[in-house]
C-alpha cells in the first residue's frame, strides 16, 4: 500500500489518491464526543472523502474501526457515498506504527536523561532490597514487599542523582508516588503486574484526566504550547537476572481492569540512551621513541 | 643440547604429532621417537628430511635452548586452557627468548630496571605501592593514563612480543587455548620477554600486558607465591588505574555510562573498572552486583562497548630490521637458527595504517570464550 495525497486531502485538492482520516487509535474512542466532532468536521470540509467497514456499506461505516478512502472521483463518491475506490485496511497495513513513529522517537527523545538512571537505580534497589531481607525472598507471597521496597529505595536514589532535565515531582509519601517532570512531559512510574497490562487509572478523577491526553492522530502537533505528554513508565523487574525493564505508554482515556488499554504509545525504554560508537581510547606513542643504541662502527673510531 | 631434544622442541613448536612429523619428513615414526628419547643415535640425514619439510633451518638442530627454566614461565590463562597448547607455547616462548637474548644483547639494548618484590606476603597496600614504582621505573606520569603500555614497556627494555599460532597444514591461525600472555624475567640485569595473544580489544591486550609486568615484578623472586593470579590482577588494575585516580574518578553513584566513558579515558575494560573499584572499596557489593547484572543484560560480559585501539609492538621489528634489513624473515631465520613463522609472530612487519584501524587477520586471534577476571590459573 502507498500512502499518498495527505496533503491533497487536507487541502480539498481532488487528486487521486487516499489517507486515513480515521485510525485504530481514534477507533478506540468511539464514544469520545470531540473525536466525533473532529471526525464530522474533517468529513464536512472534505466531501470526497467516503468512510467504509470491511462487510458493510460505506454509508453504514462506523467510526474509529472504519475504513477512510480518498477517491480519484469525487463527484460521483459524493454523490452516491458508496463509491470508494481504493480500500485501506488498517488492521493489515499497520497505519498507526506509521503515523506515530515521529512521536515515539520525540518522546524517547525527551526521555533520554532517564534512560540510564531508571535502570540504574531500579536494578540496584531490587539487589539491595534482596540483600537486606533475604527472608523475604519469595516473590509470590512477599512481591508486595519488594515492589514497596524497591520504589522507596530508587525513589531515595534517584532523589541524589543527577536526571539531567528530569526531577522527582509528586508527593512520596502518598502511596509510594515517583512522578517525574522536566517541566514539559510528566511521567508517572508504575509498577506493571505482567508484561501486557496497563494499570487502568481506576475512580480517582485526577487520576483519570492525566490518563486522557489528547489522541496523537488527530493532533500530531501540539496545538498551544509544549507537548506536555503525560506518560506511564511502566516498571518489571526480572526476577532471575534482576535487570529492570521499562515501558514507556501514553494514554489517551481510561478503562477497567481486563480492557483492552487505551494508548497511542507504547516502547520500551532502552537502557542507554548515548551512543557508545564514538567513545574510543587511541593507544598513542608519540614521545615515546624507541631509544637503541648506535651501531657500532668500528671504522669511525679507527685510528691510523 | 642433544639434537633429539631440538626435534621435540620443533615438533611442540609447531604443533605436531610424531606421527604427523614422521609422515610429513617421510621418516618412521619409531626413529622419531627413538631420536626425541636419546635411545638412537641423529644422523644429519634425518634431520635434513625434518628440516627440509618443515621449512626449518638445520642450525636449528644445534642450538643451545633458552635459558628460561620452563617451570618459572608464567601463564596469565582460563582453567580450561589446554595441556597440549601450553605444551606448544612453552616451546614457542623458550625459543623466543633466546632469539629475544641474541637480538637484544647484539643490539646492546639496556635492560629492564624493575622494582622486585621479595617479601614472602604482600598485602593490597604492598602491590599499590610496586605498581606505583613500576611507573617510575617505566617513566610513566604517576596518575595519568597509560598512551602506550607497549611502547613503554619497549623502551624500559621489556621485549613484548605477539604469539601467533598457526596450523602446520593450513597456515591459519591456531587456537591460544584460552592463554591470555606468559612471561619471564631472567632476573636483575637479564633479559625480560612478555609474550601475549592478541586479541579482538586493546584493552584485554593493555591488561594482559601489565599482568605479565605484574608477575616479572612481584614474581621473579617469589616463585611460590600463592595467589600469584590474583596479585598480578590487582598490579595490572593499579598500573593502569592508580589508586589516587580510581578514588577521584569512581564512586558509588558512577553509572555504567560513567564507567564506559572511564574505559575512554583510560584504556581499560569496564569489568576491571568495577573490580577495581570494588577491591578499592569504592563500590560496594550490591552496587558492583548490579553493575554487572547490567552488563550481563547489555551483552557486554562478551563484547564491551568503547573501542580500544591496538597496541603494536616495535622492538624486535626494529632490532631484527636494522640487523637484516627490511625482509630480514628468511635472512634471520638461518642465522638465529629459528623457524620464520616464530620470527614473523614476534617481530611482526609495522603497519603502514593508523595506530586505531582493526588488527589484520594475520595478528589476530579470535578467542571466543575468554573471560576476564574469571578463573585464572597457573
Amino acid at each position: 500500500m502507498v500512502l499518498s495525497g495527505r496533503q491533497d486531502f487536507e487541502n480539498g485538492v481532488g487528486r487521486t489518491g487516499f489517507e486515513p482520516v480515521t485510525s485504530s487509535v481514534s477507533g478506540l474512542l468511539p464514544d469520545s464526543a470531540h473525536v466525533r466532532q473532529a471526525r464530522s468536521r474533517w468529513l464536512w470540509r472534505c466531501p470526497r472523502l467516503t468512510v467504509v467497514t470491511p462487510g458493510r456499506p460505506p454509508y453504514r461505516a462506523r467510526g474509529g474501526h472504519g475504513l477512510a478512502a480518498f477517491s480519484g472521483q469525487p463527484d460521483a463518491a459524493c454523490a452516491t457515498r458508496r463509491a470508494p475506490c481504493v480500500i485501506v485496511s488498517f488492521r493489515r497495513d499497520n497505519i498507526l506504527g506509521v503515523t506515530n513513529l515521529m512521536d515515539v522517537e520525540r518522546v524517547r527523545a525527551a526521555l533520554e536523561d532517564l534512560c540510564e538512571p531508571l535502570h540504574d537505580v531500579f536494578c540496584w534497589a531490587d539487589l539491595q532490597a534482596a540483600e537486606r531481607m533475604p527472608e523475604l525472598g519469595d516473590r509470590g507471597t512477599y512481591g508486595w514487599y519488594a515492589t514497596h521496597t524497591v520504589r522507596a529505595l530508587a525513589h531515595h536514589r534517584l532523589a541524589k542523582i543527577d536526571l539531567g532535565a528530569w526531577s522527582l515531582s509528586g508527593n512520596h509519601a502518598r502511596n509510594g508516588e515517583l512522578w517525574l517532570t522536566d517541566g514539559q512531559y510528566r511521567a508517572r512510574v508504575l509498577h506493571a503486574l505482567s508484561d501486557k497490562q496497563v494499570p487502568p487509572p481506576g475512580l480517582n478523577g485526577a487520576r483519570c484526566a492525566y490518563y486522557r491526553n489528547p489522541p496523537l492522530a488527530l493532533f500530531p502537533v501540539p496545538l498551544f504550547g509544549p507537548a506536555n505528554d503525560r506518560l506511564l513508565l511502566l516498571w518489571r523487574i526480572d526476577p532471575e537476572s534482576h535487570m529492570p525493564a521499562f515501558r514507556v505508554v501514553r494514554p489517551i482515556g481510561n478503562w477497567k481492569w481486563g480492557d483492552h488499554a487505551l494508548t497511542d504509545l507504547d516502547f520500551i525504554l532502552p537502557p542507554t540512551a548515548a551512543d557508545l560508537h564514538n567513545l574510543q581510547f587511541l593507544p598513542s606513542d608519540e614521545g615515546l621513541e624507541l631509544d637503541i643504541p648506535a651501531a657500532e662502527d668500528g671504522d669511525e673510531d679507527a685510528t691510523g | 643440547m642433544l639434537p633429539g631434544e631440538r626435534v621435540r622442541t620443533l615438533r611442540e613448536l609447531l604443533g605436531l604429532t610424531q606421527v604427523r612429523l614422521a609422515e610429513v619428513a617421510g621418516v618412521s615414526q619409531s626413529w622419531l621417537s627413538d631420536v626425541e628419547t636419546g635411545t638412537r643415535e641423529v644422523d644429519v640425514k634425518g634431520l635434513s628430511l625434518i628440516a627440509e619439510a618443515t621449512g626449518t633451518p638445520i642450525k636449528f638442530f644445534f642450538v643451545q635452548s633458552s635459558t628460561v627454566p620452563l617451570d618459572s614461565l608464567r601463564f596469565r590463562k582460563l582453567a580450561s586452557a589446554s595441556k597440549i597448547t601450553t605444551r606448544r607455547i612453552h616451546a614457542f616462548y623458550g625459543e623466543s627468548y633466546r632469539v629475544t637474548e641474541d637480538l637484544l644483547s647484539t643490539g646492546s639494548y639496556p635492560p629492564a630496571p624493575l622494582p622486585y618484590a621479595t617479601k614472602e606476603a604482600l598485602n593490597d597496600d604492598d602491590i599499590e605501592d610496586f605498581a606505583s614504582l613500576t611507573r617510575e621505573a617505566l617513566r610513566m606520569a604517576p596518575d595519568k593514563p597509560i598512551p602506550h603500555i607497549t611502547r613503554s614497556l619497549e623502551r624500559a627494555g621489556i621485549a613484548v612480543a605477539p604469539i601467533v599460532l598457526t596450523d602446520f597444514d593450513t597456515g591459519e591461525l591456531g587456537s591460544s587455548g584460552h592463554h591470555f600472555g606468559v612471561s619471564y624475567w631472567g632476573g636483575i640485569g637479564e633479559i625480560a620477554l612478555i609474550g601475549y595473544f592478541p586479541g579482538e580489544q586493546g584493552d584485554r591486550d593493555r591488561f594482559t600486558a601489565a599482568h605479565e609486568l605484574g608477575h616479572l615484578v612481584l614474581h621473579t623472586f617469589r616463585p611460590r607465591s600463592s595467589d600469584a593470579e590474583g596479585e598480578a590482577n590487582r598490579f595490572a588494575a593499579a598500573l593502569l588505574v592508580p589508586k589516587d585516580r580510581a578514588e577521584t574518578d569512581i564512586s558509588d553513584r558512577l553509572s555504567l555510562m560513567g564507567f564506559a566513558r572511564l574505559k575512554a579515558n583510560w584504556g581499560v575494560s569496564i569489568q576491571t573498572l568495577i573490580m577495581r573499584g570494588s577491591t578499592l572499596g569504592l563500590i560496594g557489593e550490591v552496587r558492583k552486583r548490579s553493575l554487572f547484572v547490567q552488563l550481563s543484560q547489555q551483552g557486554w560480559r562478551k563484547k564491551e562497548p568503547v573501542l580500544v585501539g591496538q597496541e603494536r609492538p616495535l622492538l624486535l621489528w626494529t632490532l631484527l630490521s636494522r640487523r637484516f634489513g627490511e625482509r630480514p624473515y628468511r635472512a634471520a631465520a638461518d642465522e638465529l637458527a629459528i623457524h620464520p613463522v616464530v620470527l614473523r609472530s614476534i617481530a611482526p612487519t609495522p603497519e603502514r595504517t593508523t595506530p586505531n584501524s582493526p588488527a589484520p587477520d594475520s595478528s589476530v586471534i579470535e578467542m571466543k570464550h575468554h573471560r576476564r577476571l574469571a578463573h585464572y590459573s597457573r
